[in-house]
């Protein structure tokens, strides 16, 4: 229930005016895209701000390119637009994560920059973008920041962002090598809240039988997504086989820090991510050519 | 994802093929509106000058109220009305007993106004010790919700009883005891005994259309618009809750009416008066409340949490010697009737399907600081179908006997009598329902799997609900036809179409009398309780079998009225079968215009009454595949073999078992209201698993029985309640035989499978 009327909502056409807005609002404005995390919290009461600055209708914010090796995503550009773009097919471990997120009418509404802006650690997008090394792009009328994703998520529900910032885009290099991904999810039900969910990107070696780089990145097990660097190390340079993924799987525990809440108890989330990471990384293994 | 929806009906094409609209796929007459959006809920409704309402609701689950400051709502202009929980008309003391329970209210001349005071307005309460585990509220010392057992607010089917069990004291709403035989000796002559507990979840219907009610007075007295499943008698227990005269109560119904499952069977007590009340503090103008959905979670009713605990002797040959259930049933913090059904449900249901010499029940529902439960399909029967199906299962596999086998040998027949009433058992096609079930199901199989961490099984469960409340209290319906010059014929009947079908089944059935095509009627339900007719309205799946047959009658009776103006050549004795088409009549070669034989209408009343109130029966089967680490389950195929009697529209049967199945899987696998010590966790739909068509099983197949159930029309029983009671049981018993592991308590989660396997692991490793 929220009873704080909105004073007003603007629907700016370009950046600047957006960003404008947003300097003229400081502290009392909000950043709507697709409503999809928004809505949540005002219904529930968490947030009553008086002005929104909608930025769903400027183009550039929507845009998908790859400039240079570099793939940029708008941050208002829909799940849905970005799981049926050509640019990310051959990132497989975020088209995974695409198709299940939510239901399709969500994925129509709910935006990449929105839910980065979230920062809720149960968001199925940010694990694979945290093993793509992705960057955050933040835009002020007077700057422009560029964050690594890692470090843009602080803490709980906490995004590094100012009240004059917005979120313009996501960018991730162009990999190279024989590389795969994969994203495993569980939840109740189809397209809920993973109890948990794990990426996990590899790259092997020419021989395709060694992993020469790996990243494993996990959701709804601590305060925000988190990497796996106790996995990640025992396999890199490692030669690919079953018994390590085994291995290096429990290792996942090491990193992690889950609660119990609604979607299960720690005891089951820690269970869960060591089941996952294996599958992930089995995956992604082959994917990438390597055989187990 | 791949779900395949198929029917295998070996209807009875004989009869059918002598029917004319009865028994065919007729589409369904409402279907347009609903799926266009044109249709009109109650929640649509919004009448001039109407005024809005929000609710001031405790964040206690028990507490007194020392003080409320109304003062700062007062001030805020457009504010018409503020009434404290102890000016509320009804019976409102100064403690509140669950969260959500009502402190105050407000109406505002906008819905944002009315929510801005209710959040100003600050109340001070003072925590009273509460109780969560209806176990422990039973007994002696605990906090007590009411200070006397069984209180009377209004509620229907409030009885006298007196409590067979020293350590039941308080706390009590009903209380049903039966003991028929000599149990104890029934567990001597048994070769094998199996006791167990089976705890069943609090799930919510989850209506689209949350409560919504305009209430306003029309001088003294108060008028609701709103849909209520049980329009008359609903009428009547809010008259006894507002201490009214009934006469002084109204409610008519909004032109379209909303989905229920038994939500909108009974009022609900934070509803109606508290829109009655801000009416007439308004001046008796309109008020609407319109519950958002944490109010739809925590102020309206859910399903009844159960403890069932069976025990069970049989012989070597497989026979029940004797069977002892107690339950316990959590009707959280106010009655409203319906701990009474999911008792008087528990008590015969067994004896309905199986055959069992010595038999003692004991059941008491149980005030708690928890949410209210109320109606929810198969009120009673689901939870005691779970409980008794998952026992009969687990029994008959520690004693060496296929599950199968264990119940055609003692499952009830036709004419046999029930120990508890005498009555014999009408139609009964639950033979039939497990072998052609069965066969069925063997064909659609996927089998086993080479995928090591996948673990398949299969189970079945058979199950019943009764067909109408002829045997609670003779059932009786009555409908009334009028029938144009120009040969349109409008059906008025009591029953409300929520979506189950109703209006299409009386279309159906006039049509088959009458003659008149389809297209050419309408059904319209009295939609006002001040026509007498409109009582029970539509509930235990009595509005195919007995309104039916009151629509069967009219039909007849119009044909009859008919008959007695035609004029010559008609002869009665040649001219056997009229029949109206368009705007005349035909009778051999011969047309006459039905403006020639009345002018402005011509009218018939059909009227039915049974005293029986025959089950209908299921047998399903569930083929599951367990993820063994992650415990997720998936169901690879299923069949729901039902015993309808005869199906009037075979779609809709099929249409009503998937829907029953959707919410069988809720109750089984994912779906639950969690309470810490009586605060709800997931009050919305982002937190609360509700299950779309992905979780539906990968293949279903319906197999319709018909048994030809001899009072209803045209061999008809019911179908929308019956349907529910073996769909959580036939997954249970699955996942036991792909796991090797009894699942107790519902809904069975994937933690509870996954961290069951690992031990498992562990301990034989």
């Amino acid at each position: 229930m929220n009873s704080s009327p909105i004073q007003s909502y603007h629907l700016p056409l370009d950046l600047v005016s957006a960003l404008t807005l947003l300097a003229e609002h400081e502290g009392s404005a909000k950043i709507v895209a697709g409503g999809q995390s928004i809505m949540l919290l005002l219904r529930q009461g968490f947030l009553s701000p008086e002005t929104f600055v909608d930025i769903s209708c400027i183009p550039e914010l929507s845009e998908i390119a790859i400039i240079d090796g570099v793939v940029h995503v708008g941050a208002a550009t829909t799940y849905s637009s970005l799981e049926n773009s050509t640019e990310i097919q051959p990132y497989s471990v975020l088209s995974d994560s695409l198709h299940v997120i939510a239901d399709p009418q969500i994925r129509n509404l709910g935006t990449i920059g929105g839910a980065l802006g979230h920062a809720d650690p149960s968001l199925d997008i940010v694990p694979p973008l945290l093993c793509l090394d992705a960057n955050v792009v933040l835009k002020s009328l007077n700057e422009t920041r560029i964050v690594s994703l890692s470090d843009f998520h602080q803490e709980y529900m906490t995004a590094d962002l100012s009240e004059d910032e917005l979120i313009h885009s996501i960018t991730f290099s162009n990999l190279t090598g024989p590389h795969g991904g994969a994203y495993e999810k569980v939840a109740n039900v189809e397209g809920g809240w993973p109890t948990v969910g794990v990426a996990a990107q590899v790259v092997l070696d020419d021989n395709l039988s060694i992993i020469s780089d790996v990243k494993i990145a996990l959701a709804a097990v601590g305060d925000t997504a988190i990497r796996s660097p106790s996995m990640e190390k025992s396999l890199i340079g490692s030669t690919i086989s079953m018994d390590s993924i085994s291995k290096s799987s429990k290792l996942v525990s090491q990193d992690i820090d889950p609660l119990d809440d609604l979607s299960g108890s720690a005891e089951y989330k820690s269970h869960l991510a060591c089941v996952l990471s294996q599958r992930a990384l089995t995956k992604a293994i082959n994917r990438a050519g390597g055989s187990l | 994802m791949s779900t395949k929806f198929k029917s295998s009906i070996d209807l009875n094409n004989e009869k059918r093929s002598s029917l004319e609209s009865v028994g065919q796929n007729v589409v369904k007459v409402d279907m347009d509106d609903k799926v266009t959006g044109t249709a009109k809920y109650g929640s649509d409704i919004q009448p001039d000058g109407v005024l809005h309402a929000a609710v001031v609701r405790s964040k206690y689950v028990h507490a007194v109220i020392k003080s409320i400051d109304t003062s700062a709502a007062e001030s805020i202009e457009g504010v018409t009305a503020i009434v404290t929980r102890d000016q509320l008309l009804g019976q409102f003391d100064n403690r509140v007993r669950y969260y959500g329970d009502v402190i105050a209210a407000v109406a505002a001349t906008t819905h944002e106004l009315a929510i801005q005071a209710a959040e100003s307005i600050i109340s001070t309460l003072e925590p009273l010790p509460s109780i969560h585990d209806p176990k422990k509220a039973i007994q002696s010392g605990s906090p007590k919700v009411h200070d006397v057992n069984n209180p009377d607010f209004g509620q229907h089917g409030r009885h006298e009883f007196v409590v067979e069990n020293s350590e039941y004291i308080q706390n009590i709403d009903d209380y049903h005891y039966v003991n028929i035989g000599d149990v104890e000796k029934g567990f001597l002559e048994a070769d094998f005994i199996f006791e167990h507990e089976y705890i069943s979840p609090r799930v919510n219907p989850c209506n689209l259309d949350t409560h919504c009610t305009i209430a306003e007075w029309d001088g003294d007295t108060v008028v609701f618009t709103e849909t209520l499943g049980a329009p008359s008698r609903s009428r009547d227990e809010i008259a006894d809750l507002l201490g009214m005269p009934h006469e002084k109560v109204r409610v008519v119904m909004p032109p379209v009416i909303s989905s229920s499952f038994g939500a909108r069977s009974v009022p609900q007590l934070s509803f109606e008066p508290v829109a009655a009340t801000l009416s007439r503090e308004s001046g008796g103008v309109p008020v609407k409340l319109w519950f958002d959905r944490e109010e739809e979670f925590t102020a309206t009713d859910h399903r009844h949490q159960t403890f069932y605990n069976i025990k069970m002797g049989i012989t070597s040959e497989g026979l029940i010697t004797a069977a002892k259930i107690d339950l316990v049933a959590d009707t959280g913090a106010y009655p409203n009737g319906v701990g009474h059904i999911v008792l008087s449900n528990g008590l015969s249901r067994p004896l309905e399907i199986y055959k069992i010499p010595h038999y003692e029940f004991e059941g008491v529902s149980v005030f708690t600081n928890n949410l209210i439960a109320g109606e929810f399909r198969g009120i009673g029967s689901t939870q005691l179908g779970y409980a008794l199906e998952s026992h009969m299962d687990e029994l008959a596999r520690r004693a060496n006997i296929d599950p199968i086998t264990f119940r055609l040998a003692n499952f009830v027949e036709e004419g046999y009598a029930r120990p508890n009433t005498g009555r014999p058992i009408e139609s009964c096609g639950l033979v039939e329902c497990v072998e052609r079930g069965l066969e069925t199901f063997k064909k659609i199989q996927s089998g086993p799997t080479d995928d090591p961490e996948k673990l398949r099984g299969w189970g079945m469960a058979a199950g019943t609900h009764t067909t109408g409340l002829g045997a609670v209290d003779k059932d009786s319906s009555e409908a009334k036809f009028i029938l144009s010059p120009n040969g349109s014929l409008l059906v008025e009947v009591e029953v409300l179409d929520h979506g189950q079908g109703t209006d299409t089944v009386m279309t159906q059935i006039a049509s088959e009398e009458t003659g008149i095509a389809i297209s050419n009627i309408t059904v319209r339900h009295y939609a006002d309780t001040d026509s007498a007719k409109a009582y029970l309205g539509s509930v235990a799946s009595r509005s195919t079998y007995i309104t039916g047959l009151a629509v069967q009658e009219a039909g007849r009776n119009l044909i009859s009225a008919i008959k007695d103006i035609l004029p010559s050549p008609y002869d009665p004795e040649q001219h056997t079968d009229i029949s109206i088409a368009n705007n005349s009549v035909s009778f051999g070669s011969n047309n006459i215009l039905l403006s020639d034989l009345f002018e402005e209408s011509l009218t018939s009343i059909g009227f039915a009454e049974s005293e029986l109130n025959p089950p209908a029966y299921g047998a399903h089967f569930a083929e599951v595949e367990v993820d063994a680490l992650t415990g997720h389950v998936d169901i690879l195929s299923y069949v729901a073999a039902q015993d309808v009697g005869f199906a009037i529209n075979p779609k809709m049967v099929e249409g009503q078992l998937e829907g029953a199945i959707s919410q069988g899987i809720e109750f089984a696998l994912r779906s639950e209201v969690k309470l810490d010590r009586g605060i709800p966790l997931n009050p919305n739909l982002a937190d609360y698993s509700v299950i779309s068509a992905w979780e539906m099983p990968r293949i279903l197949v319906c197999e319709i029985v018909e048994s030809n159930e001899e009072s209803g029309p045209y061999g008809a029983k019911g179908i929308g309640t019956p349907a529910m009671p073996p769909i959580a049981p036939a997954i249970i018993n699955a996942i036991r035989d792909a796991t090797g592991i009894r699942f107790s308590k519902a809904p069975v989660e994937s933690e509870h499978i996954a961290m069951a396997l690992l031990k498992n692991r562990e301990d034989s490793a």
